[in-house]
């Protein structure tokens, strides 16, 4: 949309919004959620060190191999999800104490090694790892999923931020956008409860599904 | 220093607030689409 801009600076400024977003969205979801950070913050502390490390891997592997494999693990999470209607109702926690963390950083540094690595759907596979694997509901798994955003965010954007790639002012005008959304959205999830994220959720993977699938089939 | 708004029309401007509400409130309830490694996100 912004003649000149290349994609560098259209990464670095989209990631400069999200930063906003992601802040006001776990900010709100604190405060009416109150998410256990003795699980979100050692997830978000290796999900940093891991995306990190899957960026440097990012530059020895070419991401059209891996594309399909993605496609086909977001119809698999769909399947998942869409099968089981009551994945993700209430939490009911499968493991406890040391075993819980233990998992719970397991995720984290997958995740934030595919997201420096290859990066779509990180949001979703994580909301569903949380749901899935540790048996969190929906509500708390996005709540703590946010955290895990912001310190992914925050590590991309020191890295863009003193290299010069971010365009400031468009990147506080998508900022400020981001954080009424994030807001709007935070509260609308508080409000409406898990049955409401799991169906916005379905259909975010889809509409992924159906983007990844339309770059596949165009060799892009 | 470039800040992205020397050469845009409004109309370029209402598409990324829109596109910005948009993202943000998906990545709100369910932790988006976006992510750090593509340009094209």
């Amino acid at each position: 949309m912004v003649p000149g801009i290349s994609p560098v600076q259209a990464l670095a400024t989209n990631k400069m919004g999200s930063v906003f977003g992601t802040t006001t969205s776990a900010v709100t979801y604190y405060r009416r959620v109150h998410p256990d950070l003795r699980t979100a913050l050692p997830m978000a502390g290796v999900a940093l060190g891991g995306s990190f490390c899957g960026a440097i891997v990012a530059t020895l592997l070419p991401a059209e191999v891996i594309k399909p494999v993605i496609v086909l693990a977001l119809v698999g999470v769909a399947v998942f999800t869409a099968a089981r209607p009551q994945l993700g109702r209430d939490t009911g926690l499968r493991y406890e104490g040391r075993r819980h963390l233990a998992v719970a950083i397991v995720i984290g540094l997958v995740i934030g090694f595919y997201d420096g690595l290859l990066g779509p759907g990180t949001g979703t596979f994580l909301v569903i790892a949380l749901v899935a694997i540790l048996g969190y509901d929906f509500l708390q798994g996005s709540a703590k999923a946010k955290i895990v955003n912001l310190a992914t965010n925050l590590g991309a954007i020191a890295f863009f931020l003193p290299s010069g790639h971010v365009l400031l002012g468009l990147g506080l005008i998508l900022g400020a956008a981001n954080m009424v959304g994030g807001y709007v959205g935070a509260r609308m999830a508080v409000q409406r409860g898990a049955g409401f994220i799991r169906v916005v959720f379905l259909i975010v993977v889809f509409v992924l599904i159906a983007r990844l699938g339309y770059d596949l089939l165009l060799g892009r | 220093m470039l800040t992205g708004l020397e050469d845009i029309t409004a109309a370029t401007v209402v598409m990324i607030v829109l596109a910005g509400l948009a993202a943000g409130w998906i990545d709100a309830v369910v932790g988006g689409v976006a992510c750090s490694s593509c340009p094209s996100c």
